[in-house]
């Protein structure tokens, strides 16, 4: 059974505490759903997690290995979606990258496909989202950090990603979710920032 | 190397097609050449002995416009969340924007040269050894620049402080670039021309070698 381990997790910014020891454990199938407050941490644990920002202290393991890149897909606030690519031109690129061959199913299935030779710029941001999260799937990586994911979804959005989410955790995935809100359908672990 | 092709074919396609930042350069370059014989004066023997100088210094001035591209509308986007978490380590990243941006911005400003020379006066005979000069020592501009790019991440006045960084470090590629070319139409001496050029590829070398490891260090530790 392949298990996430986060032990003694702390992190400092220009000498503030943004969070201190969080330790952790999630087995593959289980789903974390991170709370808190507006500036308790969350996106940075996220981003610490995902190996962008260094933490100050503390050990991050999956399955007993502590080289992480390679797991972990974040989803965070910043889409990486450039405004003159087409969502055709960049799912393209990144199923070529992520060897995924029918990414034109996963345009079809977030709902993309009839506007997918349409610059990104002309999109919505609910779409840029639904664009993100057609990446999240291609990536095959089992460990999903989702930072408010459904900030800018439409309800059928929102119960799209939950069965995207409901499927990876079904396919032994492990996903942490920053959320406001309660919307997943089934959470095992709560960890509240703010305490 | 298949996901750096992919990546490299990916930022060439943006930079000639969806930036177009090698306008901006090819635009300024070919202005600062057309003015300066109009500001320096019609007398040719002058102009020719200086052009060397003229034509690395606006080569260097052009690259200026253009660093400040090299990571910062990536980072911003959250395009490089994606590089950083993708398949590629941080130094092929680093490796790679620094080739993009020399191949979007310098070669362009290659291939014009031997056009804009002739404003300068620039000897005919000697061209072919001002383009290899360029073709040797421009690629060492592209690569200290990413660390002076990198350095700058996340700061508001990245546009002044990137040329503040790295000026002092392209002053020996100008040296060494515009003194090979100098050497050959004042003394015509070749000699002298083979061992600056060495020293040039020496230069780039070193900074193709070194530089998208220190700029990985750097993104590492001051990427927030």
């Amino acid at each position: 059974m392949r298990k996430l381990n986060i032990s003694n997790l702390t992190c400092y910014r220009s000498g503030n505490e943004i969070f201190n020891d969080i330790s952790f454990s999630l087995n593959q199938g289980e789903v974390c759903l991170l709370t808190g407050s507006n500036g308790s941490g969350k996106t940075t644990f996220l981003r610490v997690l995902a190996g962008l920002v260094p933490p100050s202290s503390g050990l991050i393991e999956y399955n007993n290995l502590k080289s992480l890149s390679d797991n972990f897909y974040i989803l965070g606030h910043k889409l990486g979606i450039k405004d003159e690519a087409t969502p055709y031109e960049d799912l393209f690129f990144w199923s070529s990258v992520y060897g995924c061959k029918n990414f034109e199913d996963t345009l079809e299935r977030v709902g993309l496909i009839n506007c997918k030779f349409l610059k990104c710029k002309y999109l919505s941001q609910g779409q840029k989202q639904r664009l993100a999260i057609s990446r999240l799937m291609i990536s095959k990586k089992p460990i999903w950090l989702l930072d408010e994911p459904i900030s800018s979804l439409d309800r059928e959005g929102i119960s799209l990603l939950k069965d995207i989410i409901d499927e990876h955790i079904i396919h032994g995935g492990i996903a942490i979710i920053s959320s406001h809100i309660d919307f997943l359908k089934k959470c095992n672990f709560q960890i509240d920032m703010d305490k | 190397m298949k996901n750096f092709k992919l990546l490299f074919l990916k930022e060439i396609k943006e930079s000639f097609g969806l930036k177009g930042s090698y306008i901006l350069s090819l635009t300024f370059f070919s202005i600062s050449i057309i003015l300066l014989p109009i500001g320096v004066g019609p007398n040719k023997s002058f102009l020719s002995s200086i052009s060397p100088g003229l034509i690395w210094v606006s080569i260097i001035l052009t690259s200026l416009l253009s660093l400040n591209n090299i990571f910062h509308e990536d980072f911003n986007d959250g395009t490089l969340d994606l590089y950083k978490t993708g398949p590629l380590s941080i130094t092929e990243i680093c490796f790679m924007k620094a080739t993009v941006h020399w191949v979007s911005n310098f070669l362009p400003l290659i291939f014009i040269t031997p056009i804009l020379s002739i404003f300068l006066d620039f000897p005919p005979n000697l061209l072919i050894y001002l383009i290899f000069s360029l073709i040797l020592g421009t690629p060492s501009l592209s690569f200290i620049g990413i660390l002076g790019s990198s350095l700058t991440l996340s700061l508001k006045q990245h546009n002044l402080l990137i040329p503040l960084i790295i000026f002092p470090l392209f002053i020996p590629v100008l040296i060494f670039g515009s003194g090979a070319i100098s050497s050959l139409i004042f003394i015509g001496f070749e000699d002298l021309f083979i061992r600056q050029i060495l020293i040039l590829s020496g230069i780039s070398g070193l900074s193709v070698a070194l530089c998208p490891f220190a700029c990985s260090y750097i993104l590492e530790v001051n990427y927030d």
